[in-house]
């Protein structure tokens, strides 16, 4: 499986890695804001199983880069995981298209589970289907 | 010091502690800075973040070496030794989340933007001019730090008052892991 983290801390990201490496056989690629995603996005043509986005980062945030992701690929699942708590903002995520939303400060135990919800949730129409 | 505009930090702080840092947390008594506070002298190291919006100004944490080694520790889960610059992300990302987790319960909050975290040695911590700060500190097992709030709220038209909360939230304690 490979996953995107996309935040502008360092320290969340290792967070992040620390507590996803428990799926399993994980690889992660990283980047520190919406610019930097989209240059490993491009470089990464096999693409990403799920990406994890900040909301509030430099040089492009979160939303402006699921909005950027989304024009192109309707696929990959994206959970938006960033201090923005508000109900207007979770509804302005999942207008942009993400498919979770996880609010920090979280436990490892939420993030992961919010992480499992999606991707079991993108497998179901795919055994329905089988 | 109207405590709607604190207890948000309060509630925040010790929900980033109960979650994410799981270090021993128990709240000080706020109080406004004296002109001759000189934080500097007890506190070496800061995290700012502007807030825009229906609520403006600046928030920022101070902390001694010590305290930030062992917060910064707790949350990127590795033991720090000196302020090298993985330390400093980690208590950017801290005030990051007390701010952010704020603005979620502060009035008018849903109009608030925040900017991402600036780190700072604290003799250069600055506020916007005229704002009173609010000091609120925060005691742990490794030593106090402060959160400091210097808030301008934006002037609403009139309509029917509400009623304005007058206690201080309390910090519920965080027992470490």
């Amino acid at each position: 499986m490979k996953l995107l983290l996309v935040d502008d801390s360092r320290t969340m990201r290792n967070i992040q890695k620390k507590v996803l490496a428990e799926l399993g056989a994980v690889e992660f690629a990283e980047a520190g804001d919406g610019v930097e995603a989209l240059a490993v996005i491009a470089a990464n043509p096999a693409g990403f199983d799920l990406i994890l986005v900040d909301w509030n980062m430099p040089n492009m945030d979160g939303i402006t880069l699921v909005g950027k992701i989304r024009e192109t690929d309707k696929k990959t699942l994206l959970i938006m995981a960033t201090t923005e708590a508000e109900k207007s903002r979770v509804l302005e995520a999942i207008r942009a298209g993400v498919n979770n939303y996880v609010v920090k400060p979280f436990t490892p135990e939420a993030l992961m589970e919010k992480v499992k919800q999606t991707l079991d949730k993108a497998k179901a129409p795919a055994a329905a289907a089988a | 010091m109207d405590v709607s505009y604190i207890n948000p930090f309060i509630t925040a702080t010790s929900q980033l502690f109960a979650t994410m840092i799981q270090v021993q947390l128990t709240l000080g008594k706020p109080s406004i800075r004296k002109p001759d506070d000189r934080l500097f002298k007890l506190y070496r190291i800061s995290a700012a973040i502007d807030l825009q919006g229906g609520v403006s100004g600046r928030v920022a944490i101070s902390l001694s070496p010590q305290v930030a080694y062992a917060l910064g520790g707790a949350l990127a889960g590795r033991p720090f030794e000196k302020p090298d610059a993985e330390l400093l992300d980690a208590i950017g990302e801290i005030a990051n989340m007390i701010v952010g987790g704020a603005k979620t319960t502060l009035p008018d909050g849903g109009s608030v933007r925040i900017s991402t975290p600036q780190v700072m040695a604290t003799h250069l911590l600055e506020y916007p001019a005229g704002l009173p700060v609010i000091i609120i500190p925060f005691d742990t097992p490794a030593g106090r730090f402060v959160l400091e709030t210097a808030l301008r709220v934006a002037a609403k038209p009139a309509s029917a008052p509400t009623p304005t909360p007058t206690a201080i939230a309390p910090a519920a304690p965080a027992q470490a892991a």
